[in-house]
């Protein structure tokens, strides 16, 4: 028997409502005081095109994928073809046998397949031409009935997700439940070794990363978010469109990234914390910005969620191939800070963290992460709203206070000042007239083309990196801090390293894991010396070139034994593949 | 109690300016500073956002709160400003490469937001800063240094353009007629709505063709003419049809101000910058819930 781990995968058809069956069965799951973590794999297609909606639950805090599904609730034909070789010895199949035949082309022996007539019970029973669109409620009821679910909590699930529809819509579905679990209980003998047992509900949220992160925006202070529509970073536009207006804050959806991104700036240059999302061929556009923010010295914070690139690429799909551009994106020398949250709770609080940052230190802000992050969903503890500060460093907001200007001249925006970081009025402040400027300027903000002051303007500028060297989120090391095999990763990879090395400990290989959160200015000393003694380090990442592999020389200083582990299919690493790997140099 | 108003135009002078002598852009600029005493604003209550060109180093050479941007982005940056602070007075000063090439994006979806800045377009029919090649302002046939031929390309015009989109507030100014020049800029500014002014200013070194001789035959003055400019369809048939270049608020809705800052702040007088942004002052733990 196989007692609260298993991963459901419900393979169906954009559109065809399997997301919303896989959403409530996430509910369900958490509501049994298990953890869940879900992956959405959909096509950039609106309707039609296979999808599949891969939900894991287990008892303890689950990070990654799971390296095949257990169980697959094939919806259709096609969901078979596709995912009916992932399946493990003892996997189950529930398919759909209206047709009256068997699955055509399956084959194998060694998983259990429950047919059920989906939509022979739907039709005949639901009546209606989109009777069909239940098919999936009909599906989780006889899961239900083979995991040992109450069919009460997934009742109360579907009420929360239905109740704004109307009653009659939960009426149906309830009815389609109960004819799922029905059926299986009259026709179905299990044969399976899954089974669910239900724990003390802790108290946790089923999160999606886009939502983590715009939360902690918020709650960091956010009062301006400009967008442009694109995967995976349009639900942070989405939900701060429906959060800010409580909190005085404003979403406009820009006609394109660069007006995104420059209204960002003008938001900020007014006093306001500003923010954009985007993916990889929004953050093109917004390249030249990110230079001016350096210039100008205007806090601005990116949230750059990759995808499947190059140019349009794999748009819906999970990719790390974005790298090299958020480190070195945008002409000419200037100070930027790139942060990397590795989980969706780091989305949270890094990007509050980011707000920050990017207003002490008058700089572009980066967080860098990816479609995983950002649009799976997983269970995790509530946050820690203690944990958020604002700190808007050296702005000068106050109205009432007037500022001195020297000589009665403008007010030294740019003043040369020892760490880099120089006091900014808003527009408004008695005093505080100055020139905000993206060509070279004198302390007041005045055009120059002074050779010395060039110089020195430069100097302040890049010293802002040094100053903010310490606050910057170091490197995390995970596992057994002895061991020479070490992984080195960031971002969303962090989970499947950390099931990876729970599995290679099992198998008596001892690991451990260098964690990059800030990854610019590149903390090459606390790295160096973490790294110092491996034997091998496995440079684990979403991209075809092993980017930060090829990079690690330059970034550290020296040459230091690596392996790449990569993945650029478009799938989610499985821990199972970073064990093979390990293994092979271990 | 508010201070009586007591600034000249000296107290909105900056930096020397670095035009050509005889640039039409120092009308602008004087034209502007008038306007702002005669609306009795102070510097500290004005911000003048600029792109990149001879005519956005206005922001050099204008005192006040001022933002030098990059090429063609001055829009969405000043109507984020206005948004975040409505009590600024935004102007936005950009040239007709700056505004009408580049920035040509932003133009027609600023009308659309109707935030209310005023928008001055500096237009000298070249980019003077990059010495003289042709904007999309020149006519057909104009020789520059990218086009030794003369231009294969038609010109747009910013203001028939504004009107057919949409825009509240649409006029045309000389910059040689100061008069005329501090008269639109001060009604531009007084209206509530995104305001656009394409000011003729012409460049004395890279366009020998468009002279202020050859402005001075070519335009007509409203103002000395029978013209009510609250028909949208009238200005715009105005615009396109005249062969005199109108000179004058072409075109003013005068229907009750909608502005995009009202829309989505709902209090004016609640300026989002003004918020104490201390996370004790507010209530953000309920939100938990939508997830549990
Ligand atoms: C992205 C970008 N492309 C090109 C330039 C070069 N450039 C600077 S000003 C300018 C044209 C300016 O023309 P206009 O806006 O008409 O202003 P004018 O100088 O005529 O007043 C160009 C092409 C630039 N600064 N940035
Ligand atoms: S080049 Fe033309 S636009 Fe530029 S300053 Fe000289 S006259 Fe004015």
């Amino acid at each position: 028997m196989i007692t609260n781990d298993l991963a459901v995968m419900i393979g169906g058809r954009a559109g065809d409502g399997s997301l919303v069956t896989g959403e409530i069965l996430a509910k369900v799951f958490r509501d049994m005081g298990l953890e869940v973590f879900t992956i959405r794999d959909f096509p950039s297609n609106i309707r039609g095109l296979p999808t599949s909606y891969t939900i894991r639950t287990k008892d303890r805090s689950i990070m990654a994928r799971k390296d095949h599904p257990d169980i697959l609730l094939a919806i259709d034909e096609e969901a078979l073809r596709l995912h009916g070789d992932e399946l493990p010895p003892d996997g189950v199949v529930i398919y759909d046998s209206s047709s009256g035949e068997g699955p055509p082309d399956f084959e194998r022996e060694d998983v259990h397949v429950y047919q059920v007539p989906l939509k022979s019970i739907t039709v005949d029973n639901l009546g209606g031409a989109r009777a069909e669109i239940f098919k999936n409620v009909v599906s989780l009821g006889v899961l239900a009935h083979l995991l040992s679910v109450d069919v009460a909590i997934i009742k109360e699930a579907i009420e929360k997700e239905f109740s704004r529809k109307g009653e009659e819509i939960v009426q149906k579905n309830f009815q389609a439940l109960d004819l799922g679990a029905q059926y299986a209980d009259e026709n179905l003998a299990k044969t399976d070794p899954y089974v669910l047992e239900r724990r003390d509900k802790q108290d946790s949220l089923l999160i999606l990363g886009d939502d983590a992160i715009a939360y902690g925006a918020l709650a960091a202070g956010l009062r301006f978010y400009a967008g442009y529509p694109i995967t995976p970073a349009t639900e942070i536009l989405e939900w701060l469109a429906a959060h800010m207006p409580e909190y005085n804050g404003v979403v406009v959806q820009a006609e394109d990234e660069i007006s995104a991104v420059t209204m960002c700036l003008g938001a900020s240059y007014a006093g306001l914390r500003s923010m954009t999302g985007t993916s990889g061929p929004g953050a093109d556009l917004m390249v030249e910005a990110i230079s001016m923010s350096g210039m100008a010295e205007l806090p601005l914070v990116i949230i750059h969620g990759q995808r499947g690139g190059p140019s349009t690429g794999l748009p819906t799909k999970v990719e790390q191939a974005d790298l090299k551009h958020v480190l070195f994106a945008s002409h000419g020398d200037f100070p930027r800070i790139v942060l990397a949250p590795g989980t969706i709770e780091e989305g949270f609080y890094l990007t509050a963290k980011a707000l920050n940052l990017a207003e002490r230190f008058q700089l572009p802000v980066i967080v860098l992460t990816d479609q995983a992050l950002c649009q799976n969903k997983q269970t995790i503890p509530p946050f820690d709203l203690s944990q958020i500060e604002v700190d808007r460093g050296k702005l000068l907001n106050d109205p009432i206070e007037a500022l001195q200007s020297p000589n009665g001249g403008n007010f030294h925006r740019y003043a040369l000042v020892e760490d880099g970081v120089s006091p900014r009025p808003i527009p408004s402040i008695p005093g505080g007239l100055h020139e905000a400027s993206s060509i070279e300027h004198d302390e007041m903000g005045y055009t120059t083309e002074d050779p010395e002051l060039r110089k020195a303007m430069m100097a302040k500028r890049m010293r802002k990196l040094e100053t903010a060297r310490p606050e910057l989120p170091g490197p995390v090391l995970h596992g057994d801090p002895s061991a020479d095999l070490v992984f080195l990763s960031f971002g969303y990879p962090t989970g499947a390293i950390w099931e990876a090395m729970e599995r290679l400990k099992e198998d008596g290989i001892p690991t451990k894991y260098v964690q990059l959160r800030t990854l610019w200015p590149f903390p090459a000393e606390e790295v160096g010396d973490l790294l110092a003694d491996a034997r091998e380090i496995l440079v684990v990442e979403h991209n075809y070139s092993g980017q930060l592999a090829a990079l690690l020389p330059t970034l550290l200083g020296k040459v230091l034994p690596t392996t790449s582990v990569t993945r650029y299919d478009g799938l989610l690493m499985t821990p199972g593949e970073i064990v093979a790997a390990a293994k092979e140099v271990a | 109690m508010a201070q009586a108003y007591d600034l000249t135009i000296k107290e909105f002078n900056a930096c020397e300016e670095t035009w050509c002598p005889g640039c039409g852009d120092f009308g602008v600029n004087g034209a502007l500073k008038r306007a702002m005493v005669n609306l009795e604003l102070s510097p500290e209550q004005i911000v003048l956002v600029t792109g990149i060109g001879c005519s956005s180093k206005i922001s050099d050479y204008f005192k006040s709160y001022t933002f030098h941007t990059i090429h063609g982005r001055p829009l969405p940056v000043a109507s984020a400003i206005k948004i975040a602070n409505p009590d600024l007075n935004v102007i936005v000063a950009t040239g007709d490469g700056d505004g009408y090439a580049i920035g040509m994006g932003h133009f027609i979806h600023a009308i659309r937001r109707n935030v209310n800045i005023t928008m001055i377009v500096m237009n000298n029919q070249v980019y003077g800063l990059t010495k003289g090649q042709f904007s999309p302002t020149a006519a057909r046939g104009f020789e520059s240094g990218t086009s030794p031929d003369g231009s294969e390309e038609d010109p747009i015009d910013g203001p028939a353009l504004a009107l057919a989109a949409g825009a509240s507030f649409v006029a045309r100014s000389f910059s040689a007629d100061m008069k005329g020049s501090i008269a639109t800029f001060e009604a531009a500014i007084r209206h509530r709505g995104f305001s656009v002014v394409d000011d003729l200013s012409p460049c004395v070194t890279f366009n020998k063709v468009n002279t202020y001789a050859w402005f001075r035959q070519n335009i007509r003055k409203l103002e000395e003419e029978d013209y009510e400019p609250t028909d949208r369809t009238r200005a715009l048939e105005l615009v396109l049809n005249s062969e005199k270049i109108p000179v004058g608020i072409l075109y003013q809705d005068d229907s009750p101000p909608d502005t995009y800052e009202e829309r989505v702040l709902k209090d004016l007088t609640k300026a989002p910058v003004w918020e104490n942004l201390d996370p004790k002052g507010w209530e953000y733990a309920r939100i938990m819930d939508e997830f549990r």
